[in-house]
């Protein structure tokens, strides 16, 4: 499990990858906010993965990042997006080296 | 939940500090419940003090209007119904939205208020009937002051006891961006 690359589970026991994504495409957490119709602390509460967004903001989260909702949210840890794309591990690199 | 993230320019975005204001308020809550009704007795307009807790609750903690520390408990949410608009002038319309928009609850915020108001109503359940044991107890029977003392307190808590438990278990607030 990369730290880095999701939070949660928190208070509500679903691990996410929306700080990951949200970095990576540059938007701050106000611009998601605003783009979810949300205050922006709600979107803190659920990087930390302490609020269970209701289907309906998972679904817009979802299409907002051109995601299904399981490449987002998940009931057990996530595996970094890299590991899950190309089937590298963190020290695989080094290991090649 | 938290709208006001300032008091008397001090940040409130720590949790420990709302603490210490809602521990604040409370002592002086108590303070005035007890000593109110010995204050003023006799005063011509001594009823009007009941009226207090409301307006120290509105002024300060918020959760009816705009004003105070926590966001209104009224603003609409995503489960209210469509705002119905018909008969309006375009121009009320466009002023109606933008104060629905300052004054909307999201579904967390939503979720918050009405786990407070739980919370509230399970201490309330079990306090207001020892209130009342205890006003209609013999040593108090006749005491008008004690009894005026508690009404005081359950008025203060019934008004300010959800804003307090949202104050105090809201966590630290994060910068905004």
């Amino acid at each position: 499990m990369n730290p880095a690359s999701q939070k949660g589970p928190g208070e509500s026991g679903l691990y996410n990858r929306i700080a990951v994504l949200r970095a990576e495409r540059g938007i701050s957490r106000q611009e998601l906010a605003d783009a979810m119709d949300v205050n922006y602390q709600t979107i803190g509460f659920l990087e930390r993965g302490d609020y269970s967004p209701s289907l309906k903001l998972a679904l817009a989260l979802g299409e907002y990042f051109g995601l299904p909702v399981e490449a987002i949210f998940s009931a057990r840890p996530l595996q970094p997006l890299s590991e899950q794309v190309y089937g590298t591990r963190a020290g695989d690199g080094e290991k090649r080296s | 939940m938290i709208q006001q993230r300032k008091f008397l320019g001090i940040s409130l975005a720590r949790r420990s500090r709302r603490r210490t204001l809602v521990a604040g308020f409370w002592i002086m809550g108590f303070s005035f419940a007890v000593f109110a009704p010995f204050l003023f007795r006799g005063h011509p307009r001594q009823f009007s003090w009941v009226f207090l807790p409301f307006l120290a609750q509105a002024a300060l903690l918020g959760g009816e209007g705009r004003k105070g520390l926590v966001r209104d408990f009224h603003g609409h949410t995503p489960d209210n119904e469509p705002v119905d608009y018909s008969f309006m002038t375009p121009e009320d319309i466009a002023a109606r939205k933008e104060a629905e928009k300052q004054n909307r609850l999201d579904e967390r915020e939503a979720r918050a208020r009405d786990a407070a108001h739980y919370k509230a109503f399970e201490l309330l359940r079990w306090s207001v009937p020892l209130v009342a044991f205890a006003a209609f107890t013999e040593p108090f029977i006749g005491f008008a002051y004690v009894r005026q003392a508690l009404l005081l307190l359950v008025v203060l808590v019934i008004q300010a006891l959800p804003q307090s438990i949202l104050l105090w278990t809201e966590p630290d607030m994060e910068e905004e961006g």
